[in-house]
C-alpha cells in the first residue's frame, strides 16, 4: 500500500451556529484519485477550503506528508504542493490565458525584484523558461492555441481547462478539483476524464468533488460520501453503491 | 477649625466646578454624538439598501441647515413649519440624487459608486455655495437662548432640542424598520436582494425610499444643530465623515450599532478635546476609528463576514 | 519569443510618442503659466501612478493617499528649512518616512477587506492632515511653511518653469518605465492576481498580505516623491493642499482614467488637473461643474476613459471590416 499523502483527522468547521463540517477523518494515499460526493450543502466545498487553507478549521488537524499543516494559510499550503481549482471559476480575468498559467509556474521560479523592474538579462531568461513550462501545460490540455487570449472572453468549458492548467503549472503533489465537470457538455466531459487520468499517471494525487456520478464512479478509486457535514461512508465505488445509507440519502433526495 | 472649614468649602466648590465641567463635556458630547448618530443611521440605511457608502451624506445635513435658514430667514415661516418643510425638501433632493446618479450606474463597481457619491457631494456643495454664498449664516434658536443652569453646567436650550429631535428621529427609524411593511421589505432587501425581488418586493422603489428617509433624518439633524454651530455650504464634509466613523464604529449595517457608535464617538471626542487637547479634537474620532478597525474590524455590533469561494 | 513581449513593446512605442509630445510642449509653450500647469500635472501624475498600482492592479482602495503626498512635502520642507539638510537627502528621508508609515498603517489595515481598508486609510489621512495643522512649531500650522529651497544640481538651479518641467517629466518617464516593467513581471502578475481574485491568488502561492503591503509601500513612496517635488517647486506648502479632498481627487484621477492601466493614471491626472483651468469661465462655480463631470464619467464610463475609448475604437473597426 502506498504512502499516505494527506491525512485529515477529526476536522470540524462551524460558521456561527452552523456546523458545516462535522468531525471528518480520512486519508489519501500517493497516486490515488479520490472523490467526495454528497447532496448540496453537505459540506464538500467547505472541506476543500479547509484542506487548501482558505478556511481555518474550528477543531481537528490536517497532515500533509506527516507535517501538521492545519494552521497554514492557503499560500503556504500552495507552496508545498497543494493546488486547487474553484467551483465557480476563479480565473484572473484581467490577464491573458498564459499569464494565468504563469501564476502557477511562478510558485517555483524565484524572481528578483530588481532584475524584474530593470529588465536585466536574468529576467528574460527566467521569463522565457517560465513561458515554456506554461505552454507545455497548456499543450497537455490541448489548449496552447489560446495562450494569448484574454480569459474573460473565453467560453466556459475552456475557462475550466485554463484553470486546471494553472493548477497543474504549480506542479502540485495534491490536486483539489472542485466540480471540474460542471458546466461542460458530454464531449468535454469525456475529454476531462482522459485528462484527469493522464494527470494522475504523471504522479499527481487527486481529490475531487463531483456531482456527475458517471465520472466519479469511473475515475475514483475511493469515494467518500458526506451528508449534512458528516462522513456517511468511505470505500470503493462498488462498495458505495451497495451501501444502504448512501442509497437512502440519494433516493431520499430524489 | 475655621481654616479647616474653609478648606472643606473650597474643596466642595472645586468638586462642584469639576462636576459642572464634566457635565458640560458630557452634554456637548451627547449633542455632537446625537448628530453623529443620526448621520450614521442615514449612512446605514443607504448602505443596507444599496451597498453604497454615500459620501454625500454630510451634504444632506448641510442642505437641512441651509434650507431651514431660507425658510426661517427669508420666508419668515414659523419654526415648526419650516422644520418639517425642510425635511420634506431634502428628502425629495435625496430621491432625486438616487434617481439621477445611483440608478443609472447600476452595474458600476463599488469604487465607481463611491466616486459618484463624491461627485454628488462636490456638486451639492457647489450648488449651495452658488445659492447661499460662502459666508456662514446664523439661524435663530428654536426657543430663546437663555442657558439652563443644571448642577453647575450652563446648557443651551437648543441642546435639549437637538437631543429630543435626534431621539425622535432614531425612534422613528427603528419603528419604521420594525413595524411598517416598507421597513420590513427594506430589511429583507438588505439581507438578500434577489430573494426580495422574487417575493415581489419592488427593490427600486425601496432604494428611493431609503434615500428619502436617509436624507430626511440627516436634514433634521442639520436643521436642529445649525443654531448652535452656524450653517455654511461646507459644514457637511466633516459632519459626514464623523457620521461615517460612527457607522463603522457601531458596525456597518447595524442601525442600533450606528446610534451607539455616534454617542460613543461624540462623548469620547468631547472629553478628549476637554482633557487632552482641543486642537486635536477632530483627530480623536479618526483615531478611534483606526483603533476599532484594527481590533474589531466588524465594529461593535456588526456581523463578521465569511468569504464565499 | 517576440510575440511574448509584444504587449510591452506597444507600451514602449506609446511612451516614445508621449516623450515626443512632451518635447513639443516644452519647445512651443513659452507661457510660464501654462508650463506650470504641465509641471503640476507631472508631479501629480507621479503620485497617481503609484495609487494606480495599488487600486487598479492590486485592487486596494486608499482614501488617504494625500497623507503620503503631504509627508513627502513636509519632510522636504521641514528638513531643509529647520535642519538645513540637502534637498535630495530630505526627499529621500521623506520617502523613507512614508514607507515606514505605510508599513505601520498597512500591516493591520491591509488585513481588512473592501470598505474597511478604504475607511482605515481615510482615518489615517485625516489624522496626518490634522497633525500638519497642529504641529505648528515644525509645520508652520494652518498658514503653512514658507521658503522651501529650490532644487539644485551642481551649479544649476531648477528655478525656471521649463527646467522643472524637464526634471519632473523625466522622473515621471523613468517611473512609468519601471512601473510598466513591474506590472509585466512575476511581481506585477501577483498584484494583478490578488486584485482580480484574492482566494485564487492565495491558491497560487501568493502571500496576499505581504503582496498588498508591498504595493501599498511602493505607492506611498511614489506619493512622497511627488510631494517633495511639489514642495521644492512651489516653495510654499500648507495643510490645505494635502487634505481629504486631495486624497479623493487622487482616487478619482485613477478611476476616471481607468483602473488597470497606467496610461489611465496619466490621462486621469491630466484631465483633472487641467480641468479647473478650462472651467475658469465658470469662475466660482467650477467645483459644481467638476462634480457634474465626475458623476457623468463614472455613470457612462465606469471602466474609465482609456478602456471606454478602446472599446469605441474596436467597435468602430469591427463595423469597418464588417460593413
Amino acid at each position: 500500500m502506498a504512502e499516505v499523502l494527506l491525512s485529515v483527522d477529526n476536522i470540524s468547521k462551524n460558521f456561527g451556529g452552523l456546523i458545516a463540517v462535522d468531525n471528518i477523518s480520512f486519508n489519501i494515499r500517493v497516486g490515488q484519485i479520490k472523490a467526495i460526493i454528497g447532496p448540496n450543502g453537505s459540506g464538500k466545498t467547505t472541506l476543500f477550503n479547509l484542506i487548501s487553507g482558505h478556511y481555518q478549521p474550528s477543531s481537528g488537524s490536517i497532515y500533509f506528508y506527516g507535517f501538521n499543516i492545519t494552521k497554514w494559510p492557503a499560500w503556504k499550503s500552495a507552496s508545498v504542493g497543494i493546488s486547487r481549482t474553484f467551483q465557480n471559476l476563479a480565473l484572473f480575468t484581467n490577464m491573458s490565458v498564459i499569464e494565468n498559467v504563469l501564476m502557477g509556474v511562478h510558485l517555483h521560479t524565484k524572481a528578483g525584484f530588481l532584475s524584474s523592474i530593470f529588465r536585466l538579462p536574468a529576467f528574460f531568461k527566467r521569463e522565457k523558461e517560465a513561458r515554456e513550462i506554461a505552454i507545455e501545460k497548456l499543450s497537455l490540455l490541448g489548449i496552447s492555441d489560446i495562450a494569448e487570449k484574454k480569459c474573460g472572453d473565453l467560453p466556459f468549458g475552456l475557462q475550466r481547462l485554463v484553470e486546471m492548467a494553472r493548477a497543474l503549472a504549480a506542479e502540485p503533489r495534491l490536486l483539489l478539483l472542485d466540480e471540474p465537470a460542471s458546466g461542460l457538455d458530454i464531449h468535454d466531459r469525456n475529454r476531462l476524464c482522459e485528462i484527469i487520468r493522464q494527470i494522475r499517471d504523471e504522479g499527481v494525487t487527486i481529490l475531487m468533488v463531483e456531482h456527475d456520478m458517471n465520472i466519479t464512479m469511473s475515475l475514483a478509486e475511493e469515494v467518500i460520501v458526506l451528508d449534512s457535514g458528516k462522513k456517511i461512508c468511505e470505500g470503493t465505488p462498488k462498495e458505495i453503491q451497495r451501501d444502504p445509507e448512501v442509497i437512502r440519502i440519494y433516493l431520499g433526495e430524489g | 477649625m475655621g481654616g479647616g472649614l474653609l478648606a472643606l468649602i473650597n474643596l466642595r466648590r472645586e468638586k462642584i466646578a469639576l462636576m459642572g465641567q464634566i457635565l458640560q463635556f458630557l452634554f456637548s458630547g451627547l449633542t455632537n454624538g446625537a448628530v453623529y448618530a443620526v448621520i450614521a443611521l442615514g449612512f446605514t440605511i443607504i448602505y443596507n439598501a444599496t451597498d453604497v457608502i454615500n459620501f454625500a451624506q454630510g451634504e444632506f445635513v448641510m442642505l437641512g441647515a441651509m434650507v431651514m435658514y431660507t425658510f426661517v430667514h427669508f420666508l419668515s415661516w414659523p419654526i415648526p413649519v419650516a422644520f418639517f418643510a425642510t425635511i420634506i425638501c431634502v428628502s425629495v433632493i435625496g430621491i432625486l440624487v438616487e434617481f439621477f446618479t445611483i440608478r443609472p450606474a447600476k452595474n458600476a463597481d463599488i469604487i465607481s459608486l463611491i466616486i459618484i457619491t463624491i461627485g454628488v457631494s462636490i456638486f451639492l456643495r457647489g450648488v449651495a455655495m452658488m445659492i447661499w454664498g460662502k459666508d456662514p449664516v446664523a439661524i435663530p434658536p428654536f426657543t430663546g437662548s437663555t442657558p439652563i443652569v443644571f448642577m453647575g453646567a450652563a446648557i443651551d436650550p437648543q441642546i435639549i432640542w437637538v437631543l429630543v429631535i435626534t431621539l425622535i428621529a432614531m425612534i422613528f427609524t427603528q419603528w419604521f424598520f420594525k413595524y411598517t411593511i416598507w421597513g420590513k421589505a427594506m430589511r429583507a432587501c438588505a439581507v438578500n436582494k434577489k430573494a426580495a425581488k422574487l417575493v415581489g418586493i419592488k427593490v427600486e422603489r425601496l432604494v428611493s425610499l431609503s434615500f428619502a428617509l436617509s436624507a430626511g433624518i440627516s436634514a433634521a439633524a442639520g436643521a436642529v444643530i445649525a443654531p448652535i454651530t452656524f450653517a455654511s455650504y461646507d459644514m457637511g464634509t466633516m459632519l459626514g465623515l464623523k457620521g461615517f466613523c460612527a457607522a463603522v464604529l457601531g458596525g456597518l449595517g447595524s442601525g442600533v450599532g450606528s446610534i451607539l457608535g455616534g454617542f460613543i464617538l461624540g462623548i469620547l471626542e468631547a472629553f478628549g478635546a476637554g482633557y487632552i487637547s482641543s486642537s486635536y479634537k477632530d483627530a480623536f474620532a479618526f483615531l478611534i476609528l483606526l483603533i476599532v478597525l484594527f481590533l474589531k474590524p466588524q465594529g461593535l455590533l456588526g456581523q463578521g463576514e465569511v468569504d464565499k469561494l | 519569443m517576440n510575440i511574448h513581449f509584444g504587449s510591452i513593446r506597444y507600451q514602449y512605442i506609446g511612451l516614445l510618442f508621449f516623450v515626443i509630445f512632451l518635447f513639443l510642449i516644452g519647445f512651443f509653450i513659452k507661457n510660464d503659466y501654462y508650463l506650470n500647469v504641465f509641471v503640476l500635472i507631472g508631479i501629480q501624475a507621479i503620485a497617481v501612478l503609484g495609487l494606480s498600482l495599488l487600486m487598479g492592479y492590486a485592487g486596494q482602495v486608499s482614501l488617504g493617499h494625500a497623507a503620503f503626498y503631504g509627508l513627502g512635502a513636509y519632510a522636504s520642507g521641514i528638513l531643509t528649512i529647520h535642519y538645513g539638510l540637502n534637498p535630495y537627502l530630505a526627499m529621500f528621508c521623506g520617502m523613507a518616512i512614508s514607507a515606514l508609515m505605510a508599513l505601520i498603517v498597512g500591516l493591520p489595515a491591509l488585513r481588512l477587506k473592501g470598505h474597511y481598508l478604504a475607511m482605515a486609510t481615510l482615518g489615517f489621512g485625516i489624522i496626518i492632515n490634522i497633525c500638519f495643522k497642529e504641529m505648528a512649531s515644525l509645520t508652520g500650522g494652518p498658514s503653512g511653511l514658507v521658503g522651501i529651497p529650490m532644487l539644485k544640481f551642481l551649479n544649476f538651479t531648477f528655478d525656471t518653469s521649463i527646467s522643472y518641467f524637464c526634471l519632473v517629466w523625466s522622473i515621471f518617464i523613468i517611473l512609468m518605465v519601471l512601473s510598466l516593467h513591474l506590472v509585466n513581471s512575476p511581481f506585477g502578475r501577483a498584484f494583478r492576481a490578488l486584485g482580480s481574485h484574492e482566494a485564487a491568488a492565495q491558491a497560487m502561492g501568493v502571500n496576499t498580505h505581504i503582496a498588498k503591503l508591498i504595493v501599498f509601500i511602493i505607492s506611498a513612496v511614489y506619493a512622497s516623491l511627488a510631494g517633495s517635488l511639489y514642495a521644492h517647486f512651489v516653495t510654499f506648502i500648507s495643510p490645505a493642499s494635502f487634505g481629504f479632498i486631495c486624497s479623493i481627487k487622487m482616487v478619482t484621477m485613477v478611476a476616471i482614467g481607468g483602473m488597470g492601466t497606467l496610461w489611465g493614471a496619466l490621462l486621469g491626472t491630466s484631465i483633472l488637473v487641467s480641468l479647473p483651468e478650462f472651467l475658469t469661465v465658470f469662475s466660482d462655480y467650477d467645483v459644481l461643474v467638476y462634480g457634474l463631470i465626475l458623476i457623468i464619467v463614472m455613470i457612462f464610463m465606469p471602466e474609465g476613459i482609456v478602456q471606454a475609448s478602446i472599446k469605441i475604437f474596436r467597435n468602430f473597426k469591427y463595423k469597418e471590416t464588417n460593413g
